[in-house]
């Protein structure tokens, strides 16, 4: 199952943030970490998309009682989520492998 | 929804209004997520740049294309979504009853497919041609090309001789990798038959082509080996013309080519593409040193270079200032005033946008966008009445259980299809103008494209989303609305629709600008037609123009840091032109074929500047600004050369440049439209002008009139060509316009030109051949192009004004079909029901035309003020305003008829 590089990106932001992958946050790594600046909408049209293909699923989060706002939406990886991320690791690994940066 | 609520609840007004529009646009909880979101960063927005900034940010989120995305695939989520859907509610039964609404109203169709075809493209105008021109270089990292230039805070401007400061910047910058120059020129290629073409091509550092990182095709870029004076000299050529000038020869590397006066060693050549740094074919090395010029003085050069791996383009500035600081405190009277300022390349090769245009391209962006909904505001106006004559459906669709929600996604995906395939034809023609446009720009840049590009599609297909909206959902509401219910029983002799206040100024104010464009339109089209610029007494379709140069290659030149006006300053210059131009001169008058040679800064058929004089002994008083005349400097054999015989007195003469020397009045000729108009017909020989000054001046000298010619086409717009010639020695005018005549075919003559013209000096460059009748004039064309938008927009009014009163009219009859069929039935006459029914439309008519007719006053006098003549300004306004009226009357003429022809028998039993 081959992986655009945001989906990627995505992907991992979700892994390194763990119980904190929500939209704003996923947009905020991606920013800072990978210096990909991205739309609100494009983040969420790249989860959307991931959650379809059933790399990555999400469960509404409610915030601690007593804190006011609304629920939102947290992503984790699923298990083809990892394989998949795995085999585009795999597969950038091979075509490294020989290649001699000069 | 508490995200977008809270937006709407804090700030109310815009913002709320476009939260609303978020929350319609993306529906469920992930939907209400994603406004949350841009709430948030919204409100970050808003903290650091302004509310302002922070709304049209949220504006544009709107216009993202993956914003109608995500709503796409959020509504696939909703429960209930019908699979084979296209989203939103609609489906493609939808876009199929869509495109068969606009076949059955072919009218509408044309009129808003045409209106919006032009309006899509055209709003998006500003910020594709900003995205082109700012599009990066074709290079490795090309983000991390910068320019660096001096600006002077005194007096603006950029300080382009900056040879001293290059050196300075090379050797001391830490936050670049590399920093590099390089300089245009045109340049005489000689063939090895002696045949001259002039390439452009630069003179650039070989640090240069370490920064673009571009590899040769064959053998090697510059080296800095290259750059040390005595080293040999060599030129790494494009491979266009390593194609077209050596034929691609694999072997060519060693071989050595002519450019200018001395040959060059051929030691590379660069890729396809590789034209840097505007559009050049050769590079030759930079053997400039800040020991050959005073600081402040040398060549024009262009800096730039590449930022050093984790430097910033802030950190390259902060250094830059550090340095600039220290060099104005060391060199005062140079660098006192100058700033160093570091930006991205291609923002610095058209000059640099500050904050100030980063605003006026914004304020133009959405002056575009708000002219897209007027011009969408009309199109719904044209919808609603179209969608009036529906009520009757639409009702009856409702009584059978159809949803609002539901009748208005029907009415969205027509207006839908008809903006998306309006902004599909505007891009098409949008491409074919852009190429034509960039043809005819007098720079070129190998990196700009103005073509259509992928985003511009994007943008352009979300644009006419937003039409669709403003188009077809906001007449929907207004169809759907209290009035329905009404409309289906039928009892009533209106429905609960209405044409709002806002259509009803849209249309008063649209026939009102048809008026103003249509008086400003006849008057200058009168003022072309029968006041147009005499017909010159040349044939110009005989005669070769060129212009004659010599590059600016010059040591002499970059010593003294001169401005083109100032080059005839330098004698060794001006001798070395005088030379050019007599030998060329004594050249074409042995050569067969050749009839005549006319020299001079201007040539008839080009725009001609313009000066004030005044006569001697007149004294015309108080406010007396002085004649306005079209000027020109010829040498000697000018009229001559142009087969045009002096009229009376004499013609120009070896005597006259000596007086131009001295300190004697000088001779001048003119021409008979002088004689009329500025001496009303008395002998002008020997009677004296001068130019008019501003009163704390010194006046300049008499100059003596010596003799009359024809009309020679210095006044391509009007018949005000009054002119005047002064005579020139061949040195005194720089760079020359040449015009030969040859009779057939002027133009094949060229490279026999440019033959003669290495013989005479090997850098001598003969650029712009044209045919004389073809020859560039910006008057010319400026007017073309501004009457030619004159007439599109006269056009586009008249168009728009005429289909929102034939909308009107149409609502107003089929609104009142049933009253109209009972007022027939109890014997009302066809004019009185005419009167009840027409009423609205001819006062809106009638005020438009009011409103135009004061507008066209005000035009009407500013062209007066400006000295065009035009026909009396009374009977033009009342020829305008019969004109617009009968256009009225005609667009209303198939509605009134269709509501005369009513039977009462059928409008009783209809519906």
């Amino acid at each position: 199952m081959s992986l655009g590089e945001l989906q990627q990106l995505a992907m991992l932001a979700v892994v390194r943030l763990g119980s904190g992958a929500y939209g704003a946050a996923i947009q905020d790594e991606l920013a800072n970490v990978a210096s990909r600046r991205v739309s609100v909408a494009t983040v969420y049209v790249t989860l959307v998309r991931l959650e379809e293909r059933g790399l990555v699923r999400s469960k509404e989060e409610r915030p601690p009682d007593g804190r006011g706002g609304r629920a939102r939406r947290v992503f984790e990886l699923t298990p083809s989520g990892w394989d998949a991320l795995g085999e585009a690791r795999a597969t950038a690994e091979r075509i490294w492998r020989g290649v001699v940066q000069p | 929804m508490a995200g977008c609520g809270a937006a709407v609840s804090r700030s109310g007004g815009a913002v709320g209004r476009l939260s609303r529009l978020f929350r319609l646009l993306l529906p469920g909880d992930l939907g209400a997520e994603v406004c949350d979101l841009l709430d948030q960063r919204h409100d970050e927005r808003r903290a650091r740049f302004g509310a302002t900034a922070a709304w049209f940010w949220l504006a544009a989120h709107l216009l993202h294309p993956q914003t109608w995305v995500l709503a796409l695939l959020l509504r696939r989520r909703q429960p209930g979504h019908r699979s084979g859907g296209l989203g939103f509610g609609f489906s493609w039964l939808d876009v199929k009853l869509g495109l068969r609404m606009l076949r059955r109203n072919p009218g509408l169709t044309i009129v808003a497919a045409f209106a919006l075809s032009i309006g899509i493209p055209a709003s998006l105008i500003p910020i594709h041609g900003i995205a082109a021109m700012g599009a990066p270089l074709p290079f490795d990292e090309a983000d991390r090309i910068v320019g660096i230039r001096n600006r002077n805070v005194a007096d603006r401007r950029v300080e382009v001789r900056s040879l001293h400061d290059f050196f300075v910047w090379r050797d001391e910058l830490a936050t670049f990798a590399a920093v590099g120059a390089t300089r245009s020129e045109a340049y005489n290629v000689i063939s090895e038959d002696g045949r001259a073409t002039p390439v452009p091509g630069a003179e650039i550092t070989a640090s240069g082509f370490r920064i673009l990182r571009t590899p040769p095709l064959m053998g090697r870029v510059l080296l800095e080996s290259d750059e040390v004076p005595g080293a040999p000299d060599v030129v790494v050529l494009s491979q266009q013309l390593w194609q077209s000038r050596l034929g691609g020869d694999p072997d060519v590397l060693g071989k050595t080519i002519g450019i200018g006066t001395k040959p060059h060693e051929v030691v590379g050549v660069m890729p396809e593409g590789f034209l840097f740094p505007w559009h050049d074919h050769l590079w030759l090395p930079i053997r400039y040193r800040p020991t050959d010029f005073e600081r402040g003085r040398g060549p024009a050069l262009t800096v730039f270079g590449r930022l050093a791996d984790g430097a910033s383009i802030d950190d390259a500035q902060l250094e830059l200032e550090t340095v600039g600081a220290r060099l104005a405190s060391e060199y005062p009277d140079t660098h006192g005033q100058l700033r160093p300022q570091v930006m991205g390349y291609t923002e610095m090769a058209w000059g640099g946008f500050d904050g100030l245009d980063r605003a006026e391209t914004f304020f133009t962006q959405m002056v575009a966008f708000a002219l897209l909904m007027i011009v969408c505001g009309n199109v719904g106006t044209l919808i609603l009445a179209r969608t009036a004559s529906r009520s009757g459906e639409i009702a009856v669709r409702t009584a059978l259980g159809a949803s609002r929600r539901r009748i208005i996604s029907q009415l969205f995906a027509e207006a839908l299809v008809l903006a998306v395939g309006s902004a599909g034809l505007g891009l098409f023609l949008a491409d074919f103008v852009a190429a034509r446009f960039q043809r005819a720009l007098p720079f070129d840049a190998f990196w700009l494209d103005f073509g259509v590009k992928p985003w511009t599609v994007a943008v352009a297909l979300s644009v006419a989303a937003l039409c669709a909206v403003v188009a077809g959902v906001l007449p929907a509401l207004r169809a759907t609305g209290r009035g329905l219910g009404v409309t289906l029983q039928g009892t009533a002799a209106r429905s609960g629709m209405r044409f709002g206040r806002a259509s009803t100024l849209l249309i008063v104010a649209e026939v009102a600008m048809a008026v103003g464009f249509l008086t400003l339109g006849g008057t200058l089209t009168y003022a072309l037609v029968e006041n147009g610029p005499p017909a010159s007494e040349i044939d110009s379709d005989e005669y070769l123009m060129v212009e004659l140069s010599i590059p600016w290659t010059d040591r002499v030149v970059a010593q003294h840091g001169l401005d083109v006006p100032a080059f005839l300053e330098v004698p060794e210059l001006r001798e070395r032109l005088m030379a050019v131009v007599t030998r060329l001169r004594d050249r074409l008058s042995t050569e067969p074929g050749v009839r005549g040679v006319a020299m001079g800064s201007r040539l008839p058929e080009m725009d001609h500047p313009a000066g004030r004089v005044e006569i001697e002994g007149e004294d015309r008083g108080e406010g007396f600004e002085g004649y306005r005349v079209r000027l020109a400097t010829v040498d000697v054999g000018f009229f001559d050369g142009l087969g045009q015989g002096v009229l009376n007195g004499r013609g120009f003469d070896t005597r006259d440049l000596a007086a131009t020397l001295g300190p004697d009045p000088t001779a001048v000729i003119v021409n008979t439209a002088f004689v009329e108009r500025v001496l009303d017909g008395r002998n002008p020989i020997g009677r004296r002008v001068r130019y008019v000054v501003r009163e704390d001046r010194e006046p300049g000298p008499w100059y003596e009139i010596v003799g009359v010619v024809g009309h020679l086409g210095m006044n391509a717009l009007t018949s005000r060509d009054e002119g005047m010639y002064h005579p020139a020695a061949p040195g005194d005018l720089y760079p020359v316009w040449m015009a030969i005549r040859l009779g057939e075919d002027p133009l094949a003559f060229v490279s026999r030109l440019r033959r003669i013209a290495s013989e005479v000096d090997p850098e001598a460059l003969i650029r712009n051949p044209r045919v004389l009748s073809d020859a560039p004039n910006i008057d010319k064309t400026v007017n073309l192009y501004s009457y030619m938008l004159l007439v599109f927009l006269c056009g586009l009014t008249m168009l728009l004004s005429g289909a929102g009163l034939y909308a009107l009219m149409s609502f107003t009859v089929s609104q009142r079909t049933r009253e109209i069929g009972i007022r027939t039935a109890l014997g009302a006459r066809p004019e009185r029901i005419l009167i009840a029914i027409a009423r609205r439309v001819f006062l809106q008519l009638v005020v438009g035309i009011a409103v135009g007719a004061v507008v066209g006053s005000v035009l009407l006098y500013s062209l007066r003020e400006a000295n065009i003549p035009g026909p009396d300004p009374a009977l033009t306004l009342m020829a305008c305003s019969a004109f617009m009226l009968l256009v009225g009357v005609l667009a209303c003429l198939e509605p009134t008829l269709r509501a005369l022809r009513i039977q009462p028998v059928v409008a009783l039993n209809e519906r």
